[in-house]
């Protein structure tokens, strides 16, 4: 009698929520269910790839004002697409482009990858002893809200013109952002859920990677993400001092020499990389975070 | 005592599963003190069902976790097998009020998150928790996250999660609390059976607000008054097992449930400061 009273009810319940499902997968697919009449081809189409088509269009739209106001301006300050494409063209076959980007992007990712490092590791040991908190955390938060970018002839002074400078520059701009956002990651977990492995019999070193890790996961992808961005500032202050190659050395260089097109050619060059960075961080994200339905914009 | 009805006899002479002996809690906040339990005394024997009935804000679900070693007493003792207990343990398992499902883990994984932590072999983990999933009617759903469930469809995965370790004694929160009324009958029924089938063993203290859910459930109802808890009274359920949902509707059940109902009214209206005429 138990058992036969069993499949019937959370059988109802499980076909009422399958249902449910399946209506929303048609709606994210860009189909309504059978019943609705179809909506037309173009109207599907526009739904399935809206976020696509809305970044061209922006994009054109901002190629479009930026024409019309470099038309109206000095030249020193803003050149048409044409030049720039002109500059990038030029760049590339002398070479110059290449080398520059490389020796950007080589400080970038070695001190933005030892910047994760630590950040973590240090955000970890904060987030998890009360001690190393109370001792670091007056330090880190004065430091990350300093402009540290005016140390930056400093690094120059200590490591030299290179590489190291430049590492050491990104590091230094990439680390706070990376700790603080893992510490607060850690703090911010669900007690309840810490609680909940405390009484499954979880040890210390399970909590941590079982619940506080994973949890924290989506703040330490935040921090990586502010960090893209002051690494990048990081990388070009750096070679605007103590560089002789780099996309920061050749934008400084040419702002000297008013040459206004490679100027705006490093600075696109560098937004680039930004973007990059920032959507392998979303992507590393949806890899390792998939329970996090972060929305595609549109919240209301 | 009611030892002989429920147990066999070589268990009758065995140690009590769990015993409370004049447990006090004490919550501090700031300077004022609010006492939760008040001399709390209780023997519960290997493979009993005992229910916990008593107003909200009474101290049930303190008197929960202090079994589970979540929370210290701040008087008396808590023996489990004769001993004084020292902390959280997989002997025991907790089904939280809540449901506290880990929302980066799907159903599966949420399911075997108790045997990962005991370090078995994967495959057995897995096996043991597809079986739960399966008892609990949300097979088709191991690949679901939390969010993409319902609230009684997430409370479920909380109690596959908690039968999948098999723990001595199981501490039940309101577990049903979240599940509507057919899903919560069904559920009843399954817990009985899988409480059955651990022969024996299985120690279940089971907290909740519905006075016919615990007359269903249990060998014997504590009642506990209003704030500070104290143990009321203590009544033994006579139905015998196995039970099925008719019972609900015996005279008998009825008059069991109004006598209940009388004493947990009084304590209802003292919690929340209304008179007791
Ligand atoms: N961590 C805490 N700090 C301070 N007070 C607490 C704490 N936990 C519980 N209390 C207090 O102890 C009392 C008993 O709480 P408890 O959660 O055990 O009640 P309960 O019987 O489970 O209530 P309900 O039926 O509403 O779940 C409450 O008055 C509550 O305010
Ligand atoms: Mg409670």
């Amino acid at each position: 009698m138990e058992r036969a009273t069993a499949p019937t009810a959370p059988d109802a319940a499980d076909r009422g929520a399958r249902a449910d499902f399946g209506d929303q997968a048609d709606r994210a697919a860009g189909a309504g269910p059978a019943s609705r009449p179809r909506s037309p081809a173009l109207v599907r189409f526009y739904r399935r790839y809206a976020t696509v088509l809305h970044t061209i269009c922006t994009l054109i739209l901002g190629a479009v004002i930026w024409q019309v106001v470099a038309w109206h301006s000095s030249k020193l300050v803003l050149v048409p697409l044409g030049d720039i494409l002109h500059a990038f063209t030029a760049s590339i076959r002398s070479g110059q482009l290449g080398t520059d980007a490389a020796a950007s992007l080589q400080g970038f990712a070695e001190g933005f990858v030892l910047a994760a490092a630590a950040g973590i590791a240090v955000g970890v040991l904060m987030a998890v002893n009360r001690v190393i908190f109370d001792f670091l955390d007056p330090w880190m938060s004065a430091l990350y809200s300093t402009p540290l970018i005016a140390l930056a002839p400093l690094f120059i002074i200590t490591f030299g013109i290179g590489m190291t400078s430049r590492i050491a520059v990104v590091l230094t701009m990439a680390f706070f952002p990376i700790a603080l956002n893992t510490t607060a990651g850690i703090r911010m977990t669900d007690a309840n859920l810490i609680e909940t492995a405390h009484s499954y019999g979880a040890n210390k070193f399970q909590i941590f990677r079982k619940v506080l890790l994973p949890s924290a996961v989506p703040f330490i992808v935040t921090g990586l993400r502010l960090a893209v961005g002051r690494g990048l500032m990081g990388v070009v202050v750096a070679e605007f001092f103590g560089s002789t190659t780099g996309l920061g050395h050749t934008v400084f260089t040419a702002s000297q020499n008013f040459a206004t097109a490679d100027v705006w050619l490093g600075v696109f060059v560098l937004a680039v990389i930004g973007v990059v960075f920032i959507r392998i961080m979303h992507i590393i994200e949806k890899k390792i975070a998939p329970w996090r339905n972060s929305r595609q914009g549109g919240i209301l | 005592m009611n030892v002989v009805d429920v147990a066999e006899p070589k268990l009758a002479r065995a140690v009590p599963k769990l015993e409370a002996r004049g447990l006090y809690k004490q919550f501090y906040r700031g300077s004022s003190r609010m006492d939760a339990l008040y001399d709390v005394n209780l023997v519960i024997q290997p493979g009993e069902f005992v229910a916990v009935l008593g107003a909200s804000g009474c101290g049930k679900t303190t008197l929960l976790r202090i079994i589970d070693g979540l929370e210290q007493a701040t008087g008396g003792e808590l023996l489990i097998d004769g001993n004084a207990s020292r902390g959280t343990g997989v002997d025991r398992g907790f089904v939280f009020q809540q449901d506290n499902l880990l929302p980066w883990r799907n159903v599966l994984r949420n399911v075997m998150f108790g045997l990962e932590l005991q370090r078995r072999p994967r495959a057995e983990t897995k096996a043991q928790a597809m079986q739960y999933i399966d008892m609990v009617g949300l097979s088709g759903f191991e690949k679901h996250y939390p969010h993409e469930l319902s609230g009684g469809m997430r409370q479920r995965v909380n109690l596959a999660r908690a039968f999948t370790i098999s723990p001595d004694v199981l501490l039940m929160d309101e577990p049903f609390a979240a599940l509507d009324a057919q899903t919560r009958e069904v559920m009843q029924t399954e817990l009985l059976r899988i409480w059955r089938q651990a022969a024996g063993g299985r120690t279940v203290v089971f907290v909740t607000h519905q006075i016919d859910e615990a007359i269903f459930l249990a060998d014997r109802i504590v009642v506990m008054t209003a704030r500070p808890g104290r143990i009321k009274e203590v009544i033994d359920v006579p139905f015998p097992r196995p039970r099925d949902l008719h019972i609900k509707r015996t005279a008998e059940f009825g008059e069991i449930y109004d006598s209940i109902w009388k004493t947990i009214e009084q304590e209802v209206r003292v919690s929340m400061g209304m008179s007791t005429s």
